[in-house]
C-alpha cells in the first residue's frame, strides 16, 4: 500500500497553508510535527479529501482519491482535532451509528463495536451518554469510531489531545499493534509520543515539508548541537537570554541546562545526544 | 476500463518504444489485467447497500425527524381550527414542514459531526438524501392530514387540486432554497434560510387577506406555472445530489 502526495498546496487568499508538500507514503506509523498553524491539520484534511487542493493530488496505489469516492473512504479512518458529538448517544450508540454510515453491516458493526469500546477502555460505560464523559473519554470514542472499518489508511489529528498518560501509552501500544500493514499518519504537540511510536516523522514549517526520516536519521541532524551545561542559579536568567535553552533541571544549588548550539557554548559543557524534541526546538527556533 | 481498452491502451504505449515481441506483450497484458481485478475488488469488508443504509437512518433519526413533523402538523392543526376560509391559508402552513426538516438536516454542522461523517463511506450526498426521504415521507403524510383536515372543516372537497398546488408550490420554493445554498455550501444562509422560510408563512398568510384573487379559480394556471418551475428547481437540486451520491464524491457543508 502506498501513499503518494503529489505537489500538494492549499492556498486561501494569499496565505499558503500547505506548500507544495510531495512525499510517498508506505506501511508504518508517520508522525507529523510542526507547530500550531505549519499547516498539518490542512494536510490531513486534504489526505482525507474533504478539503479541496489549490493544486497537487493524492493517490492511493496510483489511484487518485477523490475520483475513488466511497472507496477511498472505505479504506480510511479519521479523527478530527476538533470534532463533535451528538450528546444524547450512548458510547455504544454513537459507535454503531458510525458504523451505518461506514456501512458496516449491522451483525459486524455489534462485534466490533463491543471489541473496540474495550480496546479503548470504555467497556464499562458504554452505555452513558457521550455528555456525560470526561475530555479523555470523548477522545477514546472518537479513536473508537476512527478505527471501526479497520481503516487501510488510518489518520488521526491530535489523537492523544486530553488523554492522561496511562491512555497515552494503551494508545501508542494500540496504534503499533494496528499499524502492521497500514499507514497510519498522526499529528500531536506531544513529542514523546511520535518518538515512542513513528517509523517515520515529518516535520512541517509553514506549510513546507521541511525534513522526513527515522526519528535516529532526524536527530542525527542536531547531533553535535545539544549541550548541557551546568551553571549556578544566578546565571540561569543570562543563559536564557543569550542561548537556546531546550530544558533546566535544578541539582541543588546548580541549574543544568540543555542548550542548542552550533558550537560549545561555553568550557564547561558537555555535548549530549540529540532528541526528537531538540531538534524540534531547533527547526522551530526563530 | 474494458480488457479490450487496457490492451490498446498498452499496445499504444509500447509502440512508442522499441520492437516488442508479442508474446511477451501478451504477458504483460494479462498481469496488467490480473492487477487492475485485483485493484478493482475493494479491499474493504462487507459493505451495506442504500435500503440498508436508509433503514439505519431511520432507525438513528426517524425519531427526530417523524417527530419535528408531528410538533409542525401539531400547530398547522390549530391554525385550521381557528382560521376562517382554511384553503386560502394553505400556503402558510406547508412552509412550517420545510422548516421542521432543517434540524436533522443541519444536525452534524451543529454538533460539529460534518468531518467525521464526510469521511465515513455515505458521502454528505448519501446522507442528505436518506434524510430528504424520511423526511418527505412525513411531509407526504403531513400534507395529506393537512388537506384532509381542510376538507373535513370545509365539508367539501371542490377545489382538491388547487389546495394541492397551494401546498406544494410555497414548499418547494423553501426546499430548493435550503438544498442550493448546501450545495453552495453557504453555511452563514443558513440562518438567513430559516428565518425566511418561518417569514414566508406570514407573507403567504398576509397574501390571503391582501389578494384573495390568488385564490380564485382563473389563478389556478399561475400556480401550476410556480408548481412546474419550482419542482424543476427542486427536481435539479435532487438531481445534483443523486449525481454526487453516484460519484461517490462530498456535497454539502462539512463543518
Amino acid at each position: 500500500m502506498e501513499l503518494s502526495i503529489d505537489r500538494l498546496t492549499k492556498q486561501y487568499g494569499r496565505k499558503i497553508a500547505v506548500d507544495c508538500v510531495s512525499t510517498v507514503l508506505r506501511s508504518g506509523v508517520y508522525g507529523l510535527l510542526g507547530e500550531n498553524g505549519a499547516g498539518k491539520t490542512t494536510l490531513m484534511r486534504m489526505l482525507c479529501a474533504i478539503l479541496e487542493p489549490t493544486s497537487g493530488e493524492v493517490f492511493l496505489d496510483g489511484r487518485e482519491v477523490t475520483s475513488m469516492g466511497g472507496d477511498y473512504r472505505d479504506l480510511l479512518g479519521y479523527l478530527p482535532q476538533d470534532f463533535g458529538y451528538y450528546p444524547n448517544y450512548t458510547a455504544k450508540e454513537f459507535l454503531l451509528y458510525m458504523a451505518a454510515l461506514k456501512g458496516i453491516p449491522r451483525d459486524v458493526a455489534g462485534s466490533r463495536t463491543k471489541e473496540l469500546l474495550e480496546v479503548v477502555g470504555l467497556s464499562e460505560s458504554a452505555s452513558k451518554k457521550i455528555k456525560t464523559f470526561s475530555g479523555g473519554m470523548k477522545q477514546r470514542v472518537g479513536i473508537a469510531q476512527a478505527l471501526l472499518n479497520e481503516p487501510k489508511l488510518l489518520i488521526l489529528d491530535e489523537p492523544t489531545a486530553g488523554l492522561d498518560p496511562k491512555e497515552r501509552v494503551r494508545f501508542r501500544n494500540m496504534i503499533s499493534d494496528y499499524a502492521a500493514g497500514r499507514i497510519v499518519i498522526l499529528s500531536t504537540h506531544i513529542v514523546s509520543d511520535i518518538e515512542a511510536i513513528a517509523d517515520e516523522v515529518l516535520l512541517m514549517k509553514k506549510g513546507k515539508l521541511v525534513s522526513q526520516g527515522t526519528v535516529s536519521a532526524l536527530t542525527k541532524g542536531a547531533e553535535g548541537k545539544v549541550w548541557e551545561l551546568t551553571v549556578p542559579q544566578t546565571e540561569t536568567k543570562s543563559w536564557q537570554d543569550k542561548a537556546a535553552v531546550a530544558n533546566l533541571r535544578h541539582e541543588g544549588e546548580q541549574v543544568v541546562l540543555r542548550i542548542l548550539a552550533e558550537e560549545k557554548p561555553a568550557e564547561g559543557a558537555v555535548s549530549c545526544e540529540a532528541t526528537l524534541e531538540d531538534l524540534y526546538l531547533q527547526s522551530f527556533r526563530e | 476500463m474494458k480488457d479490450r481498452e487496457w490492451k490498446t491502451y498498452l499496445e499504444g504505449s509500447l509502440q512508442k518504444g522499441a520492437a516488442v515481441r508479442s508474446e511477451k506483450k501478451e504477458e504483460t497484458v494479462a498481469r496488467c489485467r490480473e492487477i487492475m481485478r485485483e485493484q478493482a475488488v475493494s479491499p474493504a469488508g462487507e459493505r451495506t447497500g442504500f435500503w440498508q443504509f436508509l433503514s439505519d437512518v431511520f432507525r438513528f433519526e426517524g425519531l427526530s425527524i417523524f417527530g419535528l413533523q408531528a410538533g409542525a402538523l401539531f400547530l398547522v392543526c390549530i391554525q385550521i381550527g381557528i382560521i376562517n376560509d382554511v384553503s386560502h391559508y394553505i400556503p402558510a402552513f406547508t412552509p412550517l414542514f420545510a422548516l421542521a426538516v432543517m434540524p436533522p438536516l443541519f444536525r452534524s454542522q451543529y454538533y460539529k459531526m460534518g468531518e467525521m461523517e464526510a469521511v465515513t463511506r455515505a458521502s454528505g450526498a448519501e446522507i442528505t438524501l436518506a434524510k430528504l426521504i424520511l423526511a418527505g415521507a412525513a411531509n407526504l403524510l403531513c400534507m395529506t392530514v393537512v388537506l384532509c383536515m381542510v376538507i373535513h372543516v370545509r365539508q367539501s372537497g371542490d377545489g382538491i387540486g388547487q389546495m394541492i398546488l397551494y401546498g406544494l408550490v410555497p414548499y418547494l420554493v423553501c426546499m430548493s432554497a435550503l438544498l442550493r445554498f448546501i450545495r453552495l455550501q453557504r453555511k452563514e444562509k443558513i440562518p438567513f434560510c430559516a428565518v425566511a422560510t418561518a417569514g414566508s408563512c406570514v407573507i403567504w398568510g398576509i397574501s390571503a387577506k391582501a389578494l384573495p384573487q390568488m385564490y380564485e379559480t382563473s389563478a389556478t394556471g399561475v400556480w401550476l406555472i410556480l408548481f412546474a418551475v419550482f419542482a424543476g428547481f427542486f427536481g435539479r437540486e435532487i438531481g445534483f445530489i443523486l449525481e454526487r451520491k453516484r460519484e461517490g464524491k462530498l456535497y454539502g457543508i462539512i463543518n
